[in-house]
């Protein structure tokens, strides 16, 4: 069944629940609108032409919600739905991410125009505080380069025994402003050269870390049929957060065994501080502006060398091997640091199976997210 | 000019030439013409609606994408349109008052095989529905915003009223594929039912009795008018061209007309002597650059803005003359649409009254809507409506 209509206007969105009856075209296109309105994605539903009854919500919108919430929230009695990106990959142009990068610029461009007409501003109070920060009062903002769209993947590897993602590594820093920038800020200041505000932006949501993965160099899906983990990576990535290697293949070979109440919590595994400290190191990284849009706020922090060194000292440990309310085809594993609390966890994303894996079970990929404290929403890593 | 695409504002006759120089005021002769015409009993392709002073404006009909039954208000027009199917969907978008009466509305209209979609302003629900006896004559009142319109109890429509669980005057109706794009045309085909009481408002230009000596004052001023849009014309498109919200644009002169004449009849002054408003219009200007100026930080900023605020001044200064003949040109149109609006307000079978804390006082109605080949354009006694409307006070909006 194709969920291949992914409208992006409420005209389309109306043309797109014809096929349903009355009471579920209402509430989806109910649904539809509120999670344009409040999430400002462009194309949050999608539709199959042969199924009456039920739409799937972007998985971009996952973390966002529970369908219990939601059913409640907007009273969806009729209406069935689930998340699921339909046939849009994650490659719709209406993506959070672009779109807020979008309105982003479009309010630093205009106050570049008009620095003192801020009132009609979108985002004002966000602009205010760049000023302030970095004591820009004085200086003139020249223009802003939006980059967004040509990020550099990040890929994650061990390389002599330490993390490496991207170009970030204990031997080359992890001072990563360039590559992470989504919007380039560049101001001059008087008697000083040009300098360069690297923005990075923050859509809240879970998203697959740099480019890692799981099935051909970490967890081949042989080896954990086999509970026998014997790749470099693999073994890095146990270490790292002190998985058990027996507990790890046990959550997917019990769900592909057709268990669904495997649950083991491990909150004192034997994580190895080291390398833990170098995986967040390396994917956080420092040398940018953190600007994170949530319900239409922006919060916003610099992220300097010093901030990193103390959001990478993790405690708090602990692993969920079934998820957190047991039974699924995931591990997580949740941590502390002084600054910001992380999540990971370690599931099958993808829409196919595959000839060793039919019924998409086995891990593909780690993903994960993090909030800053004061925070109550997991931003993405958005690499 | 005036050509709407979806109703969301109507012009004044006199403002068209603020909004579009010498084609605006060259459209406002066309309309006058065309009145003419049908004050005249001549054919014409244009005609008169009454407006209502109802509230909310309802939106309603088949939704062309997904074929079913909605209501809302203007923002069904809006990006993120707020259209409800359901009495779920008014809760969400509406409360109190107001999402009562789209549940009314959404109950009773989707009962009346509506086609396609249109616009009307609501006028009452069962419970706003009141008897009164005012100035010794039994009514049924109701009063959707400002004005308390009665209907005589023994009035075919009366009886209507009484009988209704909800009263609507639908004016509009609408053309296209989908909500954004859609074109607002003149009048809507609906009937009422015995639920649903839809007051017909076109106006019956046939009674309108216009003697001989009106007509001729009537097509003095036209040609009057006429003459000094010619004469005015290339001063009226320089100010267009200036006339802007952002950059230098916003501390022109020409950027604060419109908002001038409203200021002025807000504070229930006609344009009578053209120095006087010469005078006023300067004053206002300055009393909003004022405010404009002390929002700007930065020296260098302020230094430059000041400058193009004293160079309009200067301007107003060196074309005093063009100034006044603008001014005396929108006092003409002013007075040549009251001329028609006094006739107009003698046709009304309805009561219209505004609350004031002595009682109930007469008034006339809101005003008229005049059609011609698509377009419209409002006529309305601004004077009377926004002292009623500034100095009265609402039950609600």
């Amino acid at each position: 069944m194709a969920y291949n209509l992914i409208p992006s206007t409420f005209s389309d969105a109306g043309a797109s629940v014809k096929h349903m009856d009355n009471a579920e075209a209402a509430e989806a296109l109910r649904l539809w609108n509120y999670l344009v309105n409040t999430y400002g994605m462009e194309n949050p539903l999608a539709f199959s032409s042969s199924n009456k009854k039920a739409v799937k919500i972007a998985r971009a919108l996952q973390t966002e919600f529970t369908k219990a919430e939601l059913k409640r929230k907007l009273k969806l009695n009729s209406l069935k739905f689930d998340f699921g990106d339909g046939s849009r990959g994650n490659r719709g142009t209406g993506n959070r991410g672009n779109l807020f990068e979008e309105h982003l610029e479009k309010s630093i461009n205009d106050w570049i125009e008009n620095p003192d007409d801020l009132a009609n501003n979108k985002y004002k109070d966000f602009i205010y505080g760049l000023v302030k920060h970095y004591h820009l009062e004085d200086c003139i903002a020249v223009r802003v380069i939006a980059e967004g769209a040509e990020n550099k993947p990040r890929p994650m590897r061990i390389v002599s025994g330490h993390w490496q993602i991207g170009t970030a590594s204990p031997s080359t820093g992890y001072d990563i402003g360039a590559t992470v920038t989504d919007l380039t800020l560049e101001s001059k200041c008087k008697g000083k050269p040009l300098h360069k505000y690297y923005l990075s932006l923050k859509m809240s949501g879970t998203t697959t870390l740099s480019n890692l993965g799981l099935k051909k160099e970490v967890f081949p899906v042989e080896q954990v049929k086999a509970s026998k983990i014997e790749t470099v990576a693999g073994k890095a990535l146990m270490k790292t957060f002190g998985l058990k290697e027996e507990l790890l293949c046990k959550t997917f070979n019990e769900y592909q065994a057709g268990n669904r109440s495997f649950k083991v919590v491990d909150s004192s595994p034997k994580y190895d501080k080291g390398l833990l400290k170098e995986l967040i190191k390396g994917s956080i990284g420092y040398g940018f502006h953190y600007v994170h849009l949530n319900k239409g706020k922006i919060k916003h922090l610099e992220i300097d060398e010093s901030f990193l060194n103390q959001a990478s000292n993790a405690s708090n440990v602990s692993i969920s091997y079934g998820g957190e309310t047991g039974g699924a085809k995931r591990v997580n594993i949740n941590l502390k640091t002084p600054l910001l609390d992380m999540s990971f966890n370690i599931r099958n994303t993808s829409d196919k199976g595959s000839a060793a894996d039919p019924d998409r079970v086995y891990p593909d990929k780690l993903q994960s997210g993090y909030k800053m404290k004061g925070e109550s929403i997991m931003t993405v890593f958005n690499d | 000019m005036s050509n709407i695409k979806q109703l969301k504002h109507l012009e004044h006759l006199e403002d068209e030439m603020l909004n579009y120089g010498v084609d605006g005021c060259k459209a406002a002769v066309s309309f006058l013409k065309e009145l003419r015409k049908m004050l005249g009993q001549q054919e014409s392709g244009g005609f008169m609606q009454t407006k209502w002073d109802g509230a909310p404006s309802i939106i309603c009909g088949i939704d062309p994408n997904s074929g079913m039954f909605f209501v809302g208000t203007k923002s069904v027009f809006a990006k993120s349109p707020k259209v409800c199917y359901t009495d779920v969907d008014v809760d969400m978008y509406y409360e109190g008052d107001l999402a009562e009466k789209m549940k009314f509305s959404l109950k009773y209209f989707s009962a009346l095989g509506i086609k396609g979609i249109v616009q009307g302003d609501l006028m009452f629900t069962d419970s706003t529905l009141k008897t009164e006896t005012i100035k010794g004559e039994r009514l049924y009142t109701f009063r959707p915003n400002t004005i308390t319109y009665g209907i005589p109890t023994d009035h075919p429509i009366g009886q209507a009223a009484g009988r209704a669980k909800i009263g609507v005057v639908f004016h509009t109706h609408y053309k296209g594929n989908d909500f954004q794009s859609m074109q607002a045309l003149a009048g809507a085909d609906v009937n009422g039912s015995t639920d649903a009481l839809v007051i017909k408002n076109d106006t019956p230009m046939n009674l309108v009795g216009f003697s001989n000596a009106e007509m001729k004052k009537f097509d003095d001023h036209v040609s009057k008018i006429e003459t000094m849009c010619r004469a005015c014309g290339p001063f009226l498109n320089e100010l267009v061209d200036e006339t802007g919200t952002t950059g230098d644009k916003k501390f022109h002169i020409a950027s604060y007309l419109k908002q001038f004449f409203n200021n002025e009849i807000k504070n229930a002054r006609a344009i009578g002597n053209v120095n006087d408003a010469m005078y006023n219009m300067l004053n206002f200007y300055g009393d909003k650059m004022e405010k404009e100026l002390a929002k700007i930080k930065t020296v260098a900023n302020l230094t430059k803005k000041r400058e193009l605020v004293y160079g309009s001044q200067l301007y107003v200064e060196k074309n005093s003359d063009k100034f006044k003949s603008m001014l005396s040109l929108y006092k003409e149109l002013q007075t040549v649409k009251q001329l028609v609006i006094d006739k107009l307000d003698h046709l009304e079978e309805f009561r219209t009254f505004v609350q004031t804390e002595k009682g109930y006082k007469v008034t006339t109605p809101e005003g008229y809507v005049l059609h011609k080949d698509g377009s419209m354009i409002k006529f309305v006694n601004r004077m009377e409506f926004a002292y009623n409307n500034f100095t009265l006070q609402k039950q609600w909006r």
